[in-house]
Order: C-alpha cells, then structure tokens, then sequence
C-alpha cells in the first residue's frame, strides 16, 4: 500500500530545477543577441541618415547621383545598377550551378566527387578582394578584347564575376538538398523503368524544389551584397544601361558606391547622411529578398509537408508554376539577347532554329539520347566550374610565387611595402579572426543550441530565426558602416582592433547559427530520447549526447566563419585597419590587416616592386582563406566517413 | 483504484496541434505484471506509452488533459518533475539507439548523470544490468568498443540494460522486438519474464502471438480509443467487443 | 508518385535552356567575335576619381570649372586604380597624382607643358594642389618635431622620390632631446605613403617608435583629429565649412603639392597635348570619339 501521499515525491530537485532554468536563460540571452544586433544595426545607420539632404521620394526616383558638385541623392540607377548585376549573375550562376549539384550527386562517381566537391567549395574561400583583382586585370581585358568594346568594365564583367562567385554558394546548398532526397524515392522511379535523367526532372528535382530555392536565395544575397570584387570591375559609372539590356554598358552599384566613398566622405554633411542612406536602402532590399524567400521557402516546405492541412497561400502553386514560367522564358530571352549582341542576327537565328527543332522533337528523341545530351550538358557545366577555378589559381599563383619567402611572411612591411614582408598584416588578420571567433562562437553555438534544443516553434523563435536569416543576408559592407557609426564614432572606439572584431564577428553570428543548428538536428531525435528516458535533464543529454557528436559540424561551421573573416575587407575598412607596420599593443588601436594591405599596396602605392608584394600577398591571404576552408573540409569529411548512427 | 495498479489514467485525452490522438483513456497497469498494448498502427499505443514517462514532453504541439497516477500520484501536474519520473519508469524504444560511446559509457549513462562517478560502484551497475539483459556475456570483452558496433539484437539489449542501470520501477517497451530475428527476440521474450519478478512491464507489440506468450494484460486500442482492457487469455480467447474478436482473428479491415 | 508523359514542356525549357548555356559559352571561348571597327577612331572612355575624392574636387574646380561630369565617367576610388584601367584601355583617359606615371601610361601634356615636378615647381603645369596635414591647435612635443621633420631636406626627399612636388626645404633636420610617449596620424591614402615613409625614418632616428600612421581617408583624418583620436589628421583637400564649424582650432600644415596629371594609354596616337578647355570637354561628354580631337 503506498499511501503517504501529502508529500508527491516526484516533485524535488528544486536546485537542479533552477539550475536548468539559468542555463536555459543563458542560451535564451544569446539567441535574442541576433534580433539585437539587427535593430541596432537598423537604428544606428537609421540614425546616421538623418538629416538625408533630399527628400526620400527624390531620394529614391532620382537617377542623378552627384553628392559633391551638382549636390543631387538620386539612387535609382544605383538600385537598378544592383538589380541588373544581380540579374545577370544569377542567369550566369543558376545553371550552371544546378547543373553542378545534380551532375555532382547523381551522375559523378564518388572519386569524382571527392574531387569536384572540396574543388567548389574551395571556389567559396577565395577573398573577395582576390576576385576583384583577377576581374580588373584579366577578365575585363578579355571581355575588352572578346567583344571589341572600349572598356571592359561592364555590366557583363560585373555579372560573370557575381555569377562566378555565386555559384559555390548554389552548388552546394543545392547538392545538399538533392542529396537528402530519400533514396527509396529515386528507386520507387527507377524501378518503374524511368530513366536516370528521367528520375532526376521527375523525381529528384522536385523534391529538392525548396533546397534548391533556397541555395539561389542564398545566390541572390550573396551578389547583391557583394562590394570589393564588384567595385573593381563594373566601372562604376552612375548611370542606367541605354539600352536597358545593354551590357556592356558600365554600371554602378547600392555597395560599391559605399566601397569607393565611405572612407573619405566628411562626417556629417550631406553627403555623409546620404550614403548613410544608401546603406539603408540596400538593407531594405536585401531584408525584402530575405523575408521573400524565408515565406517562399515555408510556402514550398508546407506543401511539400505531409501532415500538413491545406490552406490558402499568398502564392498559390499555379501562381508559383506561373512565376518559374515567366522567370525561364526571361531568362530564355535574356540570353537570346546576349547571343545576338555577341554573335550577330545570323548565328543566333541558326540557334535558335536548331533549339526550336529539338524543342520539337524532344518527344521522338528517345530517352537514352535525351540522357546523354542532358549528361554531357551536365558534365559541361562542371567542367566550366574547375576551368574557372584553375584559371583563378594559377593566375595568383603565377603572380605570387615569386614574392614568398620566409622574409615574406615574417618581416614587417617597409617602404611602403616595397619592401620587408608581411607580418604586421598577416598578425593583424589573425588577431581580428581570433578575437572575432572569440565573440561569436559562443554566441553562435548558444542560440542555436535555444533554438534546436530548448524551444518548441513559437513566435519568438520565429522571430530569432528570421532575425538570424536577416542578418546572413545583411551585405559585409553595411557591417562595416554599422561599425564605423557605432563603434569608432558612438562608442568613440576610434579605428581599433576591437572595433573591427566585434564587427567581424557580427558577421560570422549568422554563419555559425546556420551550420551548428544543422549540426545539432542531424543528430537523432532518438538519442536525446534514449538519454531522457533514463532521467537525465534537458541540459545533461544536451552536454552528453547531443553536443559530442554535433562537434565537428560546429567546428566546421566555425572554421568556414574563420575563413570568411579573413578574407573580407569591408567590414574591416571603415571600423579597424591602418596600413601600418606595428603590432597593436592595445585593442584600442588600429591594425593592419592582409585584404586592406593587399587592397593598398595594390591602388595606393605606385611601382613594379609594390604590384610583386601585392601578388605575394594575394597568394598568402588566399593560402591562409584557403587553408581554413581546407581543415574545414577535412575535418567534415573525416567524421562523415566515421560517424554512423 | 486497486491497490496493485502502479499507474491508473484517468480521462486521459491528448492533442498533437488540432488532431487528437488519444480519446479519454481510462485504464490500470497491474504492477509486477505484463501488460501488452495492441491494436492497428497509428492508432495510439506509441502515445499511450510515452505519456507515461512525460517522453511527449519533447514534441511541439502536444497538449494533454485527464491524469496518469503513479503510484498515487498525479504525473501530469505541471510541478512534477519528468526527471525524476524517468528515473523511475524507464523506457526502450522501437529502434534501438544506443549513445555513439562504448557500450560500458552506454550503460553507466544513467548513472553517471544522476551523478554517480565513483569507478568501483559504475563497474558493479554495469555488469549486473548487463547481465540481467542477458549480454554480458557477449559483450564483457569489448566493454570499451563503440556500441554502434554491436548487431541489432545486441543494441536493443543493451538499451534494455541501459535503463535497467537506474533500476526503474516501471520499463516501458514500445515494439522493442520488431527489428530483430525470432532468436534474438526469443531473447529478449525470456528476458521480459525475468524482469517481471521485479519490474512492471508495458510492452506494445504487433505480434499477437508475441502478446498471447508474454503479457499477464492485453490492452487493445483502435483510434485512439481503448477499446478492450483484460486478462490476456480472456481477450484473446474471448473478447468481448467485436473490434477485438476482428483485429485478433485477422478479420481487422 | 512519377508522371512520366506529363509536363515534358518543363523538361524542354530547362534542356533548352541549359543548350543555350552551352553554346553561348562555346562561342565566347571559340573567340567567334566580330572585328574591331577600326575605320570609326576610338571611342574616348573617361575615368575618374569618386565622389569623395579630394582629387576629384580639385579637378572639379580647377579643371571643369564646377561643371558637370558626363555620367559615364568610370570611377574609381584610387589613384593605381585609375592608373591600372588606363593602362590596359586604349581608348582610355584619367588623372592621378605625379608618382604614378611610368611607362604603361602616357601623360599628356596641358597647354604645350609637360607633366614633371620640375615645371610645377615653376608654376608653368597648371594643375597642382597642396597636401595637407591638420592638427587640433597649435602642435606640441612629437607632433611638432615630425611636422618639422616632414618640412626638412630629409622630409622633403622623401616628398620627391615618391612624386610629388617638394617645398623648399628648411635645412637639415636636428634632432631633439625629451621626446616621449608616441602619437598616431590618421587620414588621405594620398599624404599616407608620404607620412609612413617620413614615419619610419623619424622613428629609426629617434630608436623609438614615436609615430604610428594609418590610412582611412581625409575625412576620417579630419574627423580623428578634431575628436583627439589622432593627434594629426592627413587630407588631400581644405576643411569643409561643416568641419571648420565642429572643429574651430585645426591648424592646417602644408606638407608639399601634388601635380596631377592627365594620363592616355600609350598606344592613344591621336594626342599629344591638350588644352585645359579640350580635357573639361572630353570630361563634360562633349567629345565622345579620340577622332574629333586629332
Ligand atoms: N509527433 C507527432 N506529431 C503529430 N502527430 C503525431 C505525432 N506522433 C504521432 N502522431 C499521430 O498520432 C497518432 C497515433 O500515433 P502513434 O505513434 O501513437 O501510433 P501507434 O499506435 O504507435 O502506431 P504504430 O503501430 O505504427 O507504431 C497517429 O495518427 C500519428 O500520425
Ligand atoms: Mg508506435
């Protein structure tokens, strides 16, 4: 008989409970620190508009960007400038990159795909500033010379650079997405005698529809963010393309117009208030991107949901059919465009004719020949991609091997950089990744740990999700002015190490958030059932079970985050870097750092042995990116082959 | 209430979002006896039997009203603690999921989160448990090798072992047997009624037979809904309802 | 769950598309282009400095006489990146200060002078301006020796190995007792590599590192300056009227000038020399083809 019931003893542990309680706070206060940032990034730049010198409907309309002599803010054809950029690189980016990703999950044997995948995802460590120069230097002398245009800083150049950069982004989130594709689905099709190429339009793609949206989302933000590669190859001229398709017409951007005028604009004229406002018209597009594709991406996930019920959506699938219609026949005319600008009426005409006639025919064609052509399209757009990458490395390569040595990397620079080597920017890199890896992981890894572990989906969860996706989106350079309004002129930093830490590391928050939340939920539901099941408490299992086997993708996550922060210079520019040959002794000076002294030594000191040291340093900035994303790719790879549930 | 039922429910109705999965389930587990949950999939038994270690705690959107008393008391108040109910009722799952750690960190698991660091005593709770679920002799060699390693038969064991390691009252099994071959679940059938002798066992199945052998109580459901609730020869001999008398024959759908 | 006959349209558009891809790509890597329309000159693409850019101002002024730019003017944001687009763009044309002319551009010369330091230090090259370095009032302790030191023969070498157009120095520099703690100079990329190099001289003379340089931009030097962030701010240009007004007491030092010169590619044969009328023409989008200008 079991009776003395006055007493429940199933209530205790009342230390524990509170125990549970401020850990459980600790997580709930970095996972809110997104949604902080945001509003403050939002309000300080906010705050800095004011007062804008035009009236914001002019601000907005005007196509006339003068800030220093005619004094008039328009910045539409710096949005359109954006938009046209963004365009092209996608058209440029989603094929091939698609294309990639299918060719590489479901066509490539797997010794070539541990060739092809760590090749690509190599494509995403090299800096942005390395891109710029290899676009200033080759790529717009080819397209110069290619076409028979005056200058080669165009549109064209601007998007191919995008698109080239975009498309390790694509490739790989994409390949994710296919490869999460059950593999029953793929058999349930081929076992009723669908072919390879068959399964994959029928089968494969849809299934990945929302995966794969989501890596051209990710595409689309990372080239509308995009300044320093940018900045240096599009000519920056203000003005909208006449034609409206003509592309090799020079063309301006929302962020290099920040890249090439923040440094030296004076504090608190107009002209200051306006690029501030240009920061925030390009938050505003990249937010309205992000919050798109977040709904688009719910819209997609919920219909393809199984237990969902239906219910009515803002786009409904015909509507979204209907969309993806109108986007290929764009691009289908776009392109159309482009070969006739390129080759003339008669060649196009004998395309386009060839393309209608396999268009026609594409039902006699038997399946079997339909899967090569489709393969060896495929398999095209794959090679393109390494021919791409081979060039880019052998052409830093070629013109960075000569400067190295160990003087190289251990002296500090003199003359300018003329001369000596580069310690102090190498040292000063390492500082702002370590101090800025410093700050975000833990903030990283906490709030993802609140979001995946200690939540059910709520609204305020939904909230830090999409102020986490926000901030993923938000271009480098608009950290970067964050900063500098914040840190160096608020908080009265100064240019400082610090500075430039915290603002890197705002940067990575997202970067980390993303992969340590995959991490955690590829671990099995079952194990954190397995472990509460013989009363362990919320935290224990998450410390025991759940944290042990997610290590390496956290590890991964905080290596890519390293990497990135290496390589960037906008965020750097405007908060910490001085071109100097000290080491900081304080975190309240500045440092120089290995973008910004590459991105110095290579415009702002003239002579043959300076443009050595810039090919020197390129080469060891993009070894040391490089280098990163390697250990990352390795240590994935390595727990990948071991880790088996 | 009768005095030798450890956990009676009462009213008990539970919600996953807008969809209800469990229509006021009224029932008593006898204690140091089997109790078998049976009826079609989906129609619950998995929910029933994690109600009963809060195990649906963890899933969003689950709501639950009535009461689960546990030896009296009510489990489902918001101010009892799921830990210690765990501690208590422990519970093995459909497919065995053993920690990515040795099979000896596996089973010293439980007790190395209550605490419990001491060498000498950890070893002691690691054999004994192993041995009462029957693996230790396969495995008292490679104590120290990853569980994953083991075969099927020999995980969901050692799952068993690991919730025997913090010697519940109550072992919960939902369908433990459906991923193995008939001599590792012949096994795991003897070793159910080893464990009777001190614990309380509620064990789903889809095996009839597997319920006929083992079980002292037969429990079958049907949407959600307890239909019949008896002593096993009775229900399986001589059910009273017509949806038992089709499901148990084979007539069901 | 497969619909083979279905929606083959979509299939279609996707292989077309992928199709085009492919021979778009093969036609931009086969080289199959048109030829240069030799037979219509050489259209003029005008570079210059951005919005911000003390350059840029200057040359307004004094070049366009504060008249509109075309607005296909390419910008860039630094000297070397003007320099590296006219190098390789045939039709090209841009200014940037002295130091970067060399072989890979042409400077053309303005109304018959020829761009060197020499004829700025005569007055005869017409587009020149001062580099200046600011300091929040009258300078004290480092602050003043470096000026003085910048101002001296040594200081003013310097100014002429790199380009620029060198005071008349004020004689050797003599070096001074009691010199302690260390001081940062922010501001203009373009007085930068001055500073650093004078920097470094200054601080091996001293064995101590007195003097920390970095870059940032004129504003920023201004503005580091007038906060005391730094103790002397570098600019390319005068104060503007909203700097005057936030910061009263900055002391302006000039430490040298700057002749800009008007560069062409090397391969440009249709100009040698132009007038000052003739390049605000070319940069109000007046003339558009190097052919009107022969
Ligand atoms: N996490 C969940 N979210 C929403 N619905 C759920 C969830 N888990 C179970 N359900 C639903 O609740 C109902 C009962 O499920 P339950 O798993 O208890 O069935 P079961 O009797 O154990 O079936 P089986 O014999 O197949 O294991 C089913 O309709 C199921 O779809
Ligand atoms: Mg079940």
């Amino acid at each position: 008989m079991n009776t003395k019931k006055i007493i429940n003893p199933l209530i205790s542990g009342k230390k524990r409970k509170r125990n549970e309680k401020a850990i459980k706070s600790v997580f709930f206060l970095t996972a809110i620190f997104g949604i902080i940032i945001i509003f403050s990034i939002l309000f300080f730049l906010i705050r800095e508009t004011y007062p804008l010198p035009t009236d914001i409907w002019s601000f907005l309309s005007g196509t006339i960007w003068s800030p220093t002599e005619s004094l008039q803010f328009g910045t539409f054809s710096l949005t359109v400038g954006t938009l046209l950029v963004t365009l092209g690189a996608m058209i440029i980016a989603i094929p091939i990159s698609i294309g990639g990703a299918l060719f590489i999950s479901e066509i490539a044997s797997s010794r070539v795909r541990s060739i092809i995948k760590p090749a690509i995802e190599l494509l995403a460590g090299i800096p942005s500033v390395v891109y710029g120069f290899f676009g200033l230097i080759i790529l717009t002398t080819w397209i110069k010379d290619i076409f028979g245009v005056p200058t080669g800083e165009t549109w064209l150049a601007g998007s191919i650079i995008l698109g080239i950069m975009a498309i390790p982004t694509i490739t790989t989130v994409a390949e994710d997405a296919i490869k999460a594709v059950p593999r029953e689905f793929k058999e349930g099709s081929l076992a009723m005698g669908a072919t390879k190429w068959q399964t994959i339009q029928k089968v494969i793609i849809p299934s990945a529809l929302s995966g794969i949206t989501a890596a051209i989302i990710l595409g689309i933000g990372r080239a509308v963010g995009e300044t320093m590669a940018i900045l240096m190859v599009c000519g920056n001229a203000a003005i909208i393309p006449t034609p409206l398709w003509n592309i090799f017409s020079p063309i301006r951007t929302l962020t290099s117009t920040l890249g090439i005028e923040t440094a030296e604009v004076p504090v608190g004229g107009p002209h200051y208030h306006a690029l501030f406002g240009v920061a925030v018209l390009l938050l505003m597009i990249t937010l309205i991107i992000n919050i798109t594709a977040v709904y688009l991406l719910g819209t997609i996930q919920k219909r393809q949901g199984a237990t969902s019920k239906k219910k009515k959506h803002l786009f409904s699938i015909t509507l979204l059919i209907k969309i993806k219609k109108i986007f290929t026949s764009l691009g289908l005319l776009f392109i159309l465009l482009l070969l006739y600008l390129i080759t003339g009426l008669l060649i196009t005409a004998i395309l386009v004719i060839i393309g209608g006639l396999l268009w026609f025919m594409r039902n006699k064609i038997s399946q079997k020949n339909l899967q090569k052509i489709a393969f060896s399209t495929l398999g095209a757009a794959i090679l393109l991609i390494i021919v791409i990458l081979g060039i880019i490395l052998s052409y830093i390569i070629i013109n960075g091997a000569g400067a190295l040595s160990w003087e190289f990397l251990t002296e500090a620079p003199k003359r300018l950089g003329r001369e000596g080597g580069i310690s102090t920017p190498l040292i000063g890199t390492l500082y702002l990744v370590a101090g800025a890896i410093a700050i975000a992981l833990p903030i990283g890894v906490g709030a993802s740990i609140y979001l995946t572990e200690y939540t059910k989906e709520n609204t305020l969860t939904k909230i830090i999700r999409t102020g986490a996706d926000l901030l993923n989106g938000t271009p480098s350079i608009v950290f970067g002015l964050f900063g500098f309004a914040f840190f160096v002129l608020y908080l009265k930093f100064g240019f400082s190490l610090i500075a430039g830490q915290i603002t890197l590391a705002f940067m990575i928050i997202p970067t980390i958030l993303r992969t340590t939340e995959e991490a955690l939920r590829s671990v099995p539901q079952s194990l954190r059932e397995g472990s509460y099941a013989v009363g362990a408490t919320r935290w224990q299992t998450i410390r025991r079970v759940v944290l042990p086997p997610a290590a390496p993708g956290i590890i991964t996550g905080a290596i890519l985050g390293i990497g990135r922060a290496a390589g960037e210079t906008a965020p750097i520019m405007f908060t910490a870097v001085a071109f100097s040959s000290f080491f900081p002794t304080s975190l309240l000076e500045p440092v120089n750092a290995l973008p910004y002294h590459l991105f110095i030594i290579s415009t702002n000191v003239p002579g043959a042995a300076a443009k050595n040291a810039a090919g020197g340093t390129a080469l060891v900035l993009l070894l040391l990116v490089i280098g990163f994303y390697s250990i990352a790719i390795l240590i994935r790879n390595h727990y990948q082959k071991t880790m088996k549930w | 209430m009768t005095s030798n039922q450890i956990i009676t429910t009462k009213n008990l109705n539970l919600w996953y979002g807008e969809k209800q999965a469990l229509f006021d389930i009224n029932m008593g587990i006898y204690a140091n006896k089997i109790t078998a949950l049976i009826g079609p999939s989906g129609c619950g038994k998995s929910t029933l039997i994690r109600c009963f270690n809060r195990m649906n705690d963890v899933i969003d959107k689950c709501r639950i009203t009535g009461s689960i008393y546990f030896n009296g008391n009510d489990i489902l108040q918001t101010n009892t603690d799921a830990v210690e109910i765990r501690k208590k009722i422990g519970m093995v799952f459909q497919k065995p999921n053993p920690f990515p750690k040795t099979i000896y960190e596996n089973v010293a698991y439980g007790s190395r989160v209550q605490g419990i660091n001491d060498k000498k005593k950890l070893d002691d709770i690691v054999e004994k448990s192993l041995k009462k679920a029957a693996l230790w002799d396969e495995v008292k060699d490679r104590l120290y090798e990853s569980a994953m390693g083991l075969s099927g038969g020999q995980q969901q064991r050692l799952c068993i072992a690991r919730s025997l390691a913090i010697e519940p009252e109550i072992i919960l099994m939902d369908e433990p047997c459906s991923a193995l071959d008939p001599i590792a679940t012949a096994k795991i059938e003897d070793l159910m009624t080893e464990l009777k002798k001190t614990y309380t066992v509620i064990i789903v199945t889809h095996n009839m037979q597997q319920a006929a052998r083992v079980s002292d109580y037969t429990a079958y459901m049907y949407l959600g809904k307890l239909i019949e609730f008896g002593d096993t020869e009775q229900i399986f001999e001589n059910p009273k309802q017509e949806l038992t008398e089709n499901y148990i024959t084979g007539r069901f759908g | 769950m497969i619909d083979i006959q279905k929606k083959t349209k979509k299939e279609g558009i996707f292989a077309l598309s992928l199709l085009a891809i492919l021979m778009l790509v093969i036609t931009l890597f086969s080289g199959c282009t048109q030829t240069n329309n030799e037979n219509q000159g050489l259209p003029i693409v005008v570079v210059g400095r951005d919005s911000a850019s003390g350059t840029r101002e200057f040359f307004w002024e004094h070049v366009m006489k504060k008249g509109n730019f075309t607005t296909t003017m390419l910008e860039k944001n630094s000297n070397g990146a003007v320099h590296q687009t006219v190098s390789t763009t045939q039709g090209a044309i841009g200014y940037v200060g002295l130091g970067y002319l060399d072989e890979e551009v042409k400077a053309v010369k303005i109304n018959g002078i020829e761009a060197t330091v020499a004829n700025v230090v005569a007055g005869t090259y017409p587009i020149s301006r001062a580099l200046n370095m600011y300091t929040n009032g009258e300078p004290t302790g480092i602050a003043l020796e470096f000026l003085k030191y910048l101002d001296s023969t040594e200081g003013q070498a310097i100014v002429e190995d790199e380009g620029f157009v060198p005071k008349t120095s004020t004689g050797s520099y003599v070096k001074v007792d009691g010199l302690l703690g260390s001081i940062t100079i922010v501001g203009s990329t373009t007085v930068l590599p001055i500073a650093q190099l004078a920097a470094e001289d200054f601080n091996t003379l001293y064995g101590e590192n007195l003097v920390a340089v970095s870059g940032g931009g004129s504003s920023v030097g201004v503005q580091s300056v007038g906060e005391g962030s730094a103790i002397i701010g570098m600019a390319s240009r005068e104060l503007k009227s909203s700097e005057t007004t936030s910061y009263p007491n900055l002391v302006k030092h000039i430490v040298c000038n700057d002749g800009i010169a008007i560069i062409i590619n090397p391969e440009n044969t249709y100009v040698e020399d132009l007038t000052l009328e003739q390049v605000q023409d070319i940069y109000d989008g007046t003339y558009t083809n190097w052919d009107e200008l022969e």
